[in-house]
């Protein structure tokens, strides 16, 4: 029984001793907060890149910014998420004042935004193009028929697909711990530092991950299901 | 009402439509027939501008309606259009189909709209469904609502592609009929469609188009029983 | 079952939004809000280590001290090591503060208060191995280190005249002990203050060499040529050596994490 004592000891010194849990849940406050607003950061975003890059399609003037659009996407996704971070941190957005906390969010943002627009682009696009031309020879504008016809029908393939996204930073904002913030991943590091034990806190903390992602996924699965059914009614 | 001066359209290198003209006058029933890729289509959605055409005029109500600084969205409320897809909007019930765009766009309230739509779905024959969405209905269903939701409107002219085309061949007859009744009431329409028998009963001018050009037209007696141009005498009797 | 899980789902983002921005809410200029900022890599106690959620240690009570004859109000950001140091350099922090080594190279890009504390750079090897005999000996061994401090530096260096059979860079010291333990590396160069904690924390299976290398001294990095400051900070230095304070600030961290 010395085995089952030890990983006692281990827990016990992980998250009783010095009330490290709290220490450790604030951590998990730090990184789900991180993630839900650059999710956010990155549906405004994206929503915003996809609807240019959809709108360019039929409209030469908006040709350079669909460009820009672009640039945007294959800068993001052809750099490193870490590399980008320490950029923001020690070069953009480094004498701003900002705290870091805010700095990772832009970050993470502006990182999901070029993926997010993505999915919103797919969406939209997912949608016939029959829908727009009835609602345009209803004698509706481009704005309305896309407010009132595309998008509703477009956000039944983009809702999950975000829910995923939020899953994916959730994990991906394990990196924020260089730039100071005590996310999830940093207190485990910090934990082990001081009790000098590597492997525990690292496993309580992969773990507290891993329900938390598997519960957002379940999650997910039945508010997909939900909105399956209601596009058979 | 409807004047085509010279019309043309490209996509890219492929000349779809060089260079049509014609007059529709108020209360025309004009059928457009001819093969596949003769551009007929093309031709129809040119007249309220879903295609943008390249080249040439098209007039409405005294308008040029090619002219950039027109706003079409004005025009297109005067121009109804039916599509061979129906293109119901599947997230709004049969109700919303037909109030969304009068409502939208200010044109009636709610209330009006809506006991507008319901009168309608009660002429042909659908009120009970008005709550329902068109998932739940069939091909001929659908389309009949796409005709009332263009009829919401109170368009001056309805153009018509290929409305019968995606059809079970059962459900073709109460399209038909449907369309048969607005023409008896006077409604303007343009109609692309491969219902030989429907150009011969209902039109009051048949168009022969082949090769981005209208090659023939004629009443639907001369032009079924007395063609000219060869390649619609081989059209004909292929179809007929 | 769904209805329970989504409440629970968004009570903990209601809670976290309201209460978790308590330990990040420092911004990154300094002095312009009466602030004083301090780069450190909590992970080296006792001088700086985590405990109640907090950054604490021997060099944190000291920098306490400091801001408070300043008048103004600490700060600490935790980072890594070597970027606590560029933090230092490039004015990110107004300090750093993590147990740093006074050695000529660093002398070059940064300036320092007086020495503090001096620490004997130690060997630690595992428990039985007799095999370091001197420093010399250590041209034979697979040395492990924590990136960017001294231990770092000097066997790092290629003119240095024992140059290691290989020099692994660890970003902490817990990582270090543990390929110690596996054999993956020979033995770690380090402080002799936190050496003894993590000796200390292996029961019995890491022990100190009796081989002494040399002795390091500690200061605070500034930026360049920050003369204000560095007088500022050496005068409290100064006043706290004379009081005894440091080593009080150093009894009662290695007693806590002991």
């Amino acid at each position: 029984m010395s085995w089952f004592s030890n990983i006692f000891d281990s827990l016990y010194q992980t998250l009783i001793t010095d009330n490290r849990y709290q220490f450790i849940l604030s951590g998990l406050g730090v990184t789900l907060q991180i993630a839900l607003f650059s999710v956010l950061i990155g549906i405004v975003i994206g929503a915003l890149v996809a609807i240019i890059k959809v709108s360019a399609i039929g409209n030469h003037k908006l040709k350079p910014l669909s460009w820009l659009c672009n640039l945007y996407i294959s800068v993001i996704r052809g750099t490193p998420v870490y590399v980008q971070m320490l950029i923001m941190y020690t070069l953009i957005l480094a004498d701003t004042g900002l705290n870091e906390l805010v700095i990772g969010s832009i970050t993470f943002g502006l990182n999901s935004g070029a993926y997010v627009a993505e999915i919103i682009r797919a969406g939209i696009m997912s949608i016939d193009k029959g829908q727009m031309e009835a609602g345009r020879s209803l004698g509706l504008n481009y704005v309305s028929v896309m407010k009132s016809i595309i998008l509703p029908q477009a956000i039944k393939n983009i809702l999950p697909a975000l829910g995923n996204e939020f899953i994916v930073l959730i994990k991906e904002t394990s990196i924020v711990g260089t730039i100071t913030v005590y996310d999830l991943t940093k207190t485990a590091e910090r934990i082990s530092s001081v009790t000098l034990d590597l492997y525990t806190p690292l496993l309580v903390v992969a773990a507290i991950y891993l329900i938390i992602v598997l519960g957002l996924t379940k999650l997910l699965n039945i508010f997909e299901r939900r909105l399956a059914r209601s596009d058979r009614g | 009402m409807i004047e085509v001066k010279q019309l043309e359209k490209s996509f890219g290198n492929n000349h779809v439509l060089r260079g049509v003209t014609d007059t529709i006058q108020k209360g025309e029933k004009v059928v457009i027939v001819g093969a596949s890729g003769s551009g007929k289509s093309t031709y129809l959605r040119c007249l309220n501008l879903l295609e943008i055409p390249t080249g040439g005029e098209v007039w409405f109500e005294g308008e040029r309606i090619t002219d950039k600084k027109i706003d079409i969205n004005r025009i297109r409320q005067k121009m109804g259009m039916v599509f061979q897809h129906f293109n119901l909007f599947p997230h709004l019930s049969i109700l919303q189909n037909i109030t969304l765009a009068p409502v939208k766009l200010k044109l009636q309230t709610k209330e009006q709209a809506e006991q507008r739509a319901r009168e309608l779905l009660q002429r042909i024959g659908l009120a009970d469904k008005a709550d329902t969405y068109p998932s739940m209905l069939s091909g001929g269903q659908k389309q009949r609502i796409a005709i009332v939701r263009t009829l919401a409107m109170n368009p001056d002219v309805i153009l018509f592609d290929e409305p019968t085309s995606a059809l079970d061949p059962e459900m073709v007859g109460e399209v038909l009929e449907l369309m048969k009744e607005l023409a008896k009431e006077g409604m303007t329409m343009v109609v692309v469609t491969h219902e030989m028998g429907f150009a011969r009963e209902v039109a009051t001018r048949v168009i022969f188009m082949d090769e981005g050009i209208i090659k023939e037209q004629n009443t639907p007696d001369e032009f079924f029983t007395n063609p000219q141009n060869p390649r619609l005498k081989e059209f004909l009797s292929k179809v007929l | 079952m769904k209805k329970l899980l989504s409440c629970i789902l968004a009570a903990a983002l209601s809670v976290t939004l309201f209460t978790s921005c308590g330990n990040q809410d420092a911004s990154t200029n300094s002095d312009s809000k009466g602030q004083l900022v301090m780069a450190t890599e909590a992970g080296f106690a006792p001088y700086e280590y985590i405990e109640g959620g907090k950054v604490v240690g021997i060099d944190v009570d000291i920098a306490n001290e400091i801001a408070k004859e300043m008048g103004k109000e600490l700060v600490i950001k935790d980072m890594d090591f070597t970027n606590a140091l560029a933090a230092a350099q490039n004015g990110k922090a107004d300090f750093a503060a993590a147990g740093i080594s006074i050695t000529p190279e660093r002398l070059e890009t940064m300036d320092f208060t007086i020495e503090y504390a001096t620490s004997k750079q130690v060997v630690v090897v595992k428990s039985g191995d007799n095999s370091v005999t001197s420093e010399e000996s250590l041209s034979e061994k697979v040395i492990g280190v924590q990136a960017g401090t001294t231990g770092d530096l000097v066997y790092g260096d290629k003119e240095n005249p024992v140059q290691p059979k290989e020099l692994k860079s660890y970003k902490k010291y817990s990582l270090a002990a543990d390929d110690l333990k596996k054999g993956r590396i020979d033995c770690i160069v380090m402080d002799e203050l936190p050496a003894k904690l993590l000796v200390e924390a292996n029961g019995g299976e890491l022990e100190i060499s009796n081989t002494e290398l040399f002795t390091d001294a500690y200061g605070f990095a500034i930026k360049k040529g920050n003369t204000e400051l560095q007088q500022a900070m050496n005068k409290v230095l100064q006043r706290l050596m004379d009081e005894g304070k440091i080593e009080e600030f150093t009894e009662k961290h290695v007693k806590a994490s002991l």
